[in-house]
């Protein structure tokens, strides 16, 4: 049963309480107390737990007037309505009861019918008003609360069909961290000033509301100017007037175009732009719009399906050949994952792999490439072609990974072959995040008999004490970073440079990306060791690239033991 | 139940609107009847009045005229109306003794009345 509404009767005479408790015993939960002392002691136990108090003037102890004004003055209970009884004896008790604040009088003698439907209006009416405030706005900043602000943006848009608005919302990215670190209320008190400052720079040009607990939004006629530099000072507004510093706020804009869509959905919008530069350093604002609507629908789809796919074998191995530049001669391939949708068809690996590796998904898609490169390099051994090696990539996540060396060496155990079939292409970018742990761990794969090859050096903040830390065999180097460098006049190459100091390192060469016949004879030139790209052969699927294979070794197997060929010079 | 309207009617009360306070249960009008002879405020009106306490004889006869207006005893109410006005003024009067009588008088009417509604039964 549901619990009934309370009502309190103070009143010091007991046949004039018990009527009165009689009279509402029939719709409510009635307490008693005989003076205003011992009513506040029974407000101090039920709080707003009771709906309203019947009170006589008259009283002893404490009399109904400074109850009024004790209970009125005290926020956890000045909500709560009264109702005086009275005597039928001239209205001056009656105006200083409703002065104190009572909401209404009832007469002795008590009428019944009256003061039942007195009671339960002014209850009603309490609680109608209590849950509008409550819908309304937002209890910790008092900006408008999400519903209500939705509301308010329908009528806004309904009413001024003419003019034009822009929806602007903010996340605070860290926020969960700080409320961890510094305490809730450091927190409420970020959530006030953030409000705040929504309040003072929107002003009576929108309206704002508290959408979720650290986003905020607001509905602004549309102006020009909303650059990052205003977002940045906004930002830096926030973390000013808290002690906590480093606060990273994304805002998003959503600009009203369509009206046909719903209010919620406006404002989604605007918080999916928000989001989408999330992480991303010293950017403060983006627009939302189709092609971030687009990209954003994309990555769900495929974070959704990467589990079904990689169970459903949707995930394919492809094999881009490597040459050496001394005579063409296949002599590896790196492995490179395709997907091949049911129903999507190809997916591009720019696309989901950089989702896999912000998801995490990577690693279990590592360990799928791993295994099925050596069951395809097993299967070329069984079938007595020449055993060449294929690099695979580990990618940063991996590193981390502290089984590591036991889940690669547990693969290539699985089809007996020995590790430096497998050669590992580790990412540079990995260095720069954790040295140690990279150095410690690319260490320990190689001494288990694992190649490594660094890959794409060259792309980013390559270190030269990176080159002489790692324990590597091969230097890849990125093609972005040898289409750029092949433009350049062949004397100031920084190209040759870097093959010269490889060579003085003992480490080979594997340019990747070559795409022209110019840029082969400018790799030839300078003692590029082997080379991979469109120019010679894009990735291919296992067969083919088998086949591939096969037609090399019927021509001059003898004279390339490519499994010795392809490999460090440093091991020599 | 026969006989209660007669004899509340008979006394002076008004049966209807009394009863709709006490939702018709007779029974329960019977059980205040009684708390009405345990309410301690026509001996403090006598006492106060004795010691010409203008002020706690208001307090008393106000509370008695909320419980007997309650209780619809008309004559009784009617009785105690007449002292309350002037001493809620604090007049200084002679005739504040007679009036006390007055609703003494009434009281025991009332006893009866209570007496006949239970025999009545």
């Amino acid at each position: 049963m549901f619990s009934r509404k309370k009502n309190l009767v103070v009143e010091d005479n007991p046949l004039n309480r018990g009527l009165l408790c009689e009279i509402l015993a029939s719709d409510y939960d009635v307490l008693e107390a005989e003076n205003g002392q011992e009513a506040l002691d029974v407000l101090k136990q039920y709080k707003e737990g009771i709906s309203l108090i019947l009170l006589d003037i008259v009283m002893p102890v404490m009399d109904g007037y400074t109850f009024l004004s004790i209970m009125k003055a005290d926020p956890a209970y000045s909500s709560i309505p009264v109702i005086v009884t009275t005597q039928n004896d001239g209205e001056s008790d009656e105006v200083a009861a409703l002065s104190h604040g009572a909401s209404d009088f009832v007469a002795k003698p008590y009428r019944p019918q009256i003061i039942l439907h007195r009671v339960a209006s002014i209850i009603n009416l309490r609680e109608t008003a209590a849950m509008v405030n409550l819908i309304q706005y937002d209890r910790l900043t008092g900006l408008y609360s999400k519903e209500f602000f939705y509301q308010q943006i329908k009528d806004i848009l309904l009413r001024n069909p003419e003019k034009q608005y822009d929806i602007i919302c903010s996340d605070i990215e860290n926020f969960k961290l700080i409320n961890d670190v510094f305490g809730v209320p450091t927190g409420d008190r970020l959530l006030c000033g953030i409000a705040d400052m929504y309040k003072r720079r929107v002003g009576s040009r929108g309206i704002c509301g508290r959408m979720n607990s650290d986003q905020f939004a607001c509905l602004l006629e549309r102006r020009d100017g909303f650059t990052e530099e205003l977002f940045r000072t906004a930002t830096e507004e926030v973390n000013a007037f808290m002690d906590v510093r480093n606060i990273v706020m994304k805002w998003g804009i959503y600009y009203i175009e369509d009206r046909t869509i719903s209010v919620e959905q406006m404002c989604d919008r605007a918080l999916l732009a928000a989001r989408s530069i999330k992480g991303q350093y010293g950017k403060y604002i983006a627009a939302y719009d189709d092609t971030l609507r687009n990209s954003m629908l994309k990555e769900q789809m495929i974070t959704d399906s990467m589990e079904s796919a990689l169970a459903q074998n949707q995930f394919q191995i492809y094999l881009q050949p490597k040459y050496r530049i001394e005579d063409q001669k296949l002599v590896g391939a790196e492995a490179l994952v395709r997907w091949i949708h049911p129903e999507w068809g190809f997916q591009s690996p720019a696309e989901f792999i950089p989702l896999f590796e912000k998801n995490g998904f990577i690693t279990k898609m590592d360990q799928y490439v791993w295994d099925k490169t050596c069951a395809v390099i097993k299967e070329w051994e069984v079938e007595g072609l020449p055993p060449i090696s294929v690099s695979v990539n580990v990618s940063r996540a991996d590193i981390y990974n502290a089984d590591l060396a036991e889940i690669l060496m547990r693969t290539v155990k699985k089809y007996n072959l020995s590790p430096s079939h497998l050669h590992l292409e580790i990412t540079e970018s990995a260095y720069t995040e954790n040295p140690t742990q990279i150095i410690d761990t690319v260490r320990q794969l190689r001494e288990l008999g694992f190649i490594i090859e660094m890959d794409d050096f060259g792309s980013g903040y390559s270190s030269l004490n990176m080159l002489n830390e790692m324990p590597i065999d091969i230097l890849k180097l990125d093609m972005k970073f040898i289409q750029s460098e092949t433009a350049k006049p062949n004397s100031q190459g920084i190209l040759q440079f870097i093959i010269a100091l490889a060579r003085w390192m003992h480490l080979s060469v594997v340019a990747e990306g070559v795409e022209t016949k110019e840029q082969f004879n400018r790799l030839k030139e300078i003692g590029c060791d082997y080379v991979q790209g469109y120019y010679f052969a894009k990735p291919m699927p296992c067969a083919e690239f088998k086949e591939l294979l096969g037609k090399q070794e019927h021509s001059d197997t003898e004279e390339f033991p490519a499994e010795m060929e392809y490999k460090g010079q440093a091991s020599e | 139940m026969s006989g209660f309207r007669e004899i509340f009617e008979e006394y002076g009360g008004d049966y209807q609107t009394t009863m709709a306070r006490f939702m018709f249960k007779e029974d329960m009008y019977l059980r205040f009847l009684d708390m009405l002879f345990q309410d301690e405020n026509l001996q403090k009106l006598g006492e106060a009045l004795e010691a010409e306490d203008l002020q706690a004889a208001f307090e008393a006869a106000h509370t008695m005229k909320g419980v007997v207006g309650n209780m619809g005893l008309e004559p009784l109410f009617l009785a105690v109306c007449r002292i309350v006005e002037p001493l809620r003024l604090k007049e200084a009067r002679t005739d504040y003794k007679e009036m006390y009588q007055e609703i003494q008088k009434e009281f025991v009417r009332v006893d009866g009345l209570k007496e006949r509604l239970k025999k009545g039964e």
